[in-house]
């Protein structure tokens, strides 16, 4: 039996150990704003925070995610106010399609913790995730706005 | 007042009790208008809150928020008062005056007829209703932000004062549009729409359609195009825990088990023996070799004006001949193709990201053999299209999965079973030869084009089998440029290999053709590219236009050093026409230190008509070069016996964020023609400008896509 933590609320998983934790997500925890993409680590749509991490979560076994703790796109906004990532995403009108959207954003949400000020260099190497629709342009102000926002507190 | 069709007869009552608008916009008098129904364009509530039902799928191309710019700016709508956006309904081909289908510049083109139409004569409505209640002339009575206002008297209704009278309105003729001085939302940058819900994961893509007892199928089909299933064993996936059922159904072998995972593990224990058949030693290099003999057994040619083959035979001027070879591309769409189906004894019910709902609903009720009346199809959000989801081949599997499996299913695509079963942008090959004579002048074009019949697999059902099926194989043969001799042709190899339309159809390899030997011609005779490129189209005033601006600013814009510059142009339509857009395309491109070659600068010069919202359009070009690059520099599928190589984003790699253009600089012409959308538009002009700035930076002919050591 592998327990989890998704969202703060307690999962227990009986099934195949190998199964990727994306579909834990999507199916067992009902939380599909997580996205298929590619199933091998490579597109990021459906990255998600593991115990304050930045994963793929189609390349994370349920063994490996056994007493872990995961955020996904749902737990960032409160019914009042989006995270100032998801603003800056707003304000940027950055969502064409979308799909890719959630685990853009929350790539970005750990990116930005550890690049604060980041450079258009250091968005290009460690920014990874694919969009289809090419929003790249608008993705990149985005970034450097949730970085000012970040700055300004307004994470908080 | 005289009777006419343009009633608001079909507006109905939700349980909610807001109340549903359908506008017939069919032309007046036409056998159209005897068949279309009225089709529904808004859902007001009844605290003047106004839903707007997008008649066009929303794939981020932006469209709905365009259209719905259309519809509230004629009908004086509060665009604060527009708090959803849902997806139109159907259930009959024939229901209204309008295909439905999100595909080339439809929704922009359609959209500027029918819904400024629905909006003027909504706006028209309300004015009737209220002229009724107060008993005045509608002619004195003005509207603006969902109100009708009597400046005599200084009376309001708000819209929703009235939507009891509207079910009872008739008009008797197609209302006064708005002027462009009188537009409040035309032309405005204004944000998508539903943005919220795809930045905090709640949009609903079809992937993401749920519901209790609703099972997971994967389907394994063959590998080999042209085979077909001989035998199977499922024992072993029956044994996986959460597999229920195993099927045959017409594309192959479908697993369906409670989740994913079940069903993916029950997939790969099937032992599946295929009847590979005719193709099975087929490879990309066999096929170009077959295109090319193509190249000189034409199935359709146009020989004129003039006479080309003796012009460029003859002695004198300057003649060269350019080869080009295109392979296979994929789509790539983020979210892969889906698509839920639960059929039952006497219903079927439908969700899926499609770009054509009522082909794909026609076409499953023809494959079950039922009323299309008995079939309910909701369309979702889609995760990208480009082109992809045209085809209903998606959906169809699914309701046949669900027919012989007996259970809802959602049959889900893996990334590899996207890349690998694709209706792909065709194989090509082009042969071009031109000749300039001594004085400069382009007098001979002798254009030939091979690639693998459409026609089969038209996303269109009614063009299958017919030579309107072979367009988006073969457009964009025929320069916008007057040449006095001219020979066009085409042949096509007949192979059972799914080929379709994807993002600028054909375009991105014919006119890629076209540019590039413009840009050779211009610099072998001495010319200015853009200068004849502008004498060429000097009889076409558009794009007379936008080669002139494309000139002011390229003199405006001095050659940096280490820079190589390329320019070409793009069009479709021809004057006279409402459907034309021209656009002029210049690249900037250099050497990166580790040797490979980066895109600079991009500049657009657009002329798609009147421009509904700049910033959307602008959006759309920048995710063009994007696209463009990506397919330049690694849109490569290529078959192996007969089988696709590549299968996921490691071998058939897509732009990341650094790899788009460094700048981008867009002018839109914005004149007062007929508005026309570019989500696909831009592919055939962009990727021949980049072409041929990198052919002056390397000193080598490019010989189409993907070029080597692009970043």
């Amino acid at each position: 039996m592998i327990e989890l933590s998704v969202n703060g609320k307690a999962f227990s998983f009986d099934g195949d150990e190998e199964m990727p934790l994306l579909w834990f997500i999507r199916e067992n925890a009902e939380l599909s704003g997580t996205k298929y993409g590619c199933g091998i680590g490579q597109c990021g749509a459906c990255t998600v925070h593991m115990d304050g991490e930045a994963v793929r979560s189609c390349s994370i076994p349920m063994a490996e995610a056994a007493g872990a703790d995961i955020k996904t796109i749902k737990n960032l906004a409160d019914s009042e106010k989006l995270h100032f990532v998801q603003r800056a995403w707003i304000a940027e009108d950055v969502p064409q399609c979308g799909y890719c959207q959630s685990g853009q954003i929350m790539a970005t949400i750990k990116f930005l913790e550890e690049f604060p000020n980041p450079s258009d260099e250091d968005i290009d190497k460690y920014h990874t995730n694919i969009c289809r629709c090419g929003s790249y342009d608008d993705m990149r102000r985005a970034i450097h706005r949730a970085a000012k926002l970040q700055k300004q507190g307004a994470a908080s | 007042m005289s009777m006419s069709r343009r009633s608001f007869l079909k507006a109905t009552v939700t349980t909610a009790g807001a109340l549903v608008v359908y506008v017939n916009t069919a032309p007046l008098a036409s056998a159209k208008a005897a068949k279309a129904n009225p089709m529904p364009f808004i859902e007001m509530a009844p605290n003047g809150d106004i839903t707007f039902i997008s008649s066009r799928s929303d794939m981020g191309q932006g469209s709905p928020t365009s259209l719905a710019q259309v519809l509230y700016d004629e009908m004086d709508a509060d665009w604060d008062k527009l708090v959803a956006v849902k997806e139109t309904w159907a259930n009959d081909i024939s229901v209204y005056n309008d295909p439905l289908g999100t595909i080339g510049a439809a929704s922009t083109f359609i959209g500027w007829f029918n819904h400024r139409e629905a909006g003027a004569s909504l706006r028209e409505g309300f004015k009737l209703a209220a002229a009724g209640l107060w008993q005045v002339d509608a002619e004195r009575l003005i509207t603006e932000k969902s109100k009708v206002i009597d400046p005599e008297t200084g009376n309001i209704f708000h819209y929703h004062e009235l939507y009891a009278s509207l079910s009872t309105l008739y008009l008797p003729k197609v209302p006064d549009y708005k002027t462009r001085e009188q537009s409040t939302l035309i032309g405005k940058p204004l944000p998508q729409l539903r943005s919220k819900e795809r930045v905090t994961g709640e949009a609903e893509f079809g992937i993401d359609v749920t519901f209790p007892g609703l099972k997971i199928a994967l389907l394994e089909r063959c590998p080999t195009f042209g085979g077909k299933l001989a035998s199977f064993d499922a024992a072993d996936a029956l044994k996986i825990k959460g597999v229920r059922s195993v099927v045959e159904v017409e594309n192959g072998v479908a697993v369906v088990a409670d989740g994913f995972w079940a069903a993916q593990k029950g997939r790969e224990a099937l032992k599946i023996e295929w009847d590979h058949g005719a193709l099975a030693n087929l490879s990309s290099e066999m096929i170009s070799e077959m295109l090319k003999e193509k190249l000189d057994q034409p199935v359709d040619s146009n020989p004129e004006p003039g006479d080309a083959k003796a012009v460029l035979a003859a002695e004198g001027g300057k003649t060269l001949t350019g080869h080009f070879s295109f392979p296979f591309v994929a789509h790539a769409t983020m979210e892969p193709m889906n698509t839920t189906a639960w059929v039952t004894d006497d219903k079927c019910e439908i969700w899926s990201p499609t770009q054509s709902i009522l082909d794909a609903l026609n076409q499953a009720a023809k494959f079950l053999g039922r009323d299309k009346n008995d079939l309910t199809f909701h369309r979702t959000l889609s995760g990208g299209g480009f082109g992809r989801r045209a085809q209903e081949d998606f959906v169809i599997e699914a309701v046949d999965v669900s027919r012989k499996s007996g259970y809802p299913v959602k049959l889900i695509w893996t990334r590899e079973d996207d890349i690998r079963h694709d209706y792909f942008r065709s194989m090509s090959e082009m042969r071009i030869s031109a000749k300039m004579n001594d004085d400069g002048k382009l007098i001979a074009w002798d254009g030939a084009l091979g690639f693998i019949d459409t026609s089969p697999y038209h996303f269109s059902p009614r063009d299958r089998g017919t030579k309107r099926g072979r367009f988006v194989g073969s457009a964009g043969i025929e320069p916008a440029y007057k040449i006095p001799n001219r020979y066009l042709a085409y042949g096509m190899a007949e192979l059972p290999i799914t080929v379709g339309i994807l993002r600028g159809i054909s375009h991105g390899y014919t006119n890629f053709a076209n540019e590039v030997m413009i840009d050779r011609l211009a610099k072998v005779s001495g010319r200015g590219p853009i200068e004849l490129r502008a004498e060429l189209l000097s009889e076409n005033e558009r794009a007379a236009i936008v080669m002139k601006e494309l000139q002011v600013i390229n003199d405006a814009s001095p050659l940096a050093d280490g820079m190589s510059r390329g320019y070409a142009f793009a069009f479709e339509g021809v004057p006279g026409r409402p459907y034309q857009y021209y656009s002029g395309h210049m690249a900037d491109v250099r050497r990166l230190e580790d040797g490979r070659i980066k895109v600079h600068k991009i500049w657009v010069v657009a002329d798609h008509g009147r421009v509904i919202n700049p910033q959307s359009f602008k959006r759309q070009i920048h995710s063009s070069i994007v696209f463009a690059l990506s397919m330049m520099r690694s849109g490569k599928i290529t078959m192996k016996n007969g089988q696709i190589e590549q299968g996921n984003f490691d071998d058939y790699p897509v732009s990341l964020i650094g790899e788009g253009a460094e700048n981008v600089d867009i002018k839109l012409l914005d004149n007062g023609a007929h508005p026309m959308g570019c989500g696909e538009k831009m592919q055939a002009g962009l990727q021949p400008a980049i072409a041929n700035a990198i052919e002056g930076l390397t000193g080598e002919d490019v010989t189409g896509i993907p070029i080597e050591g692009l970043a």
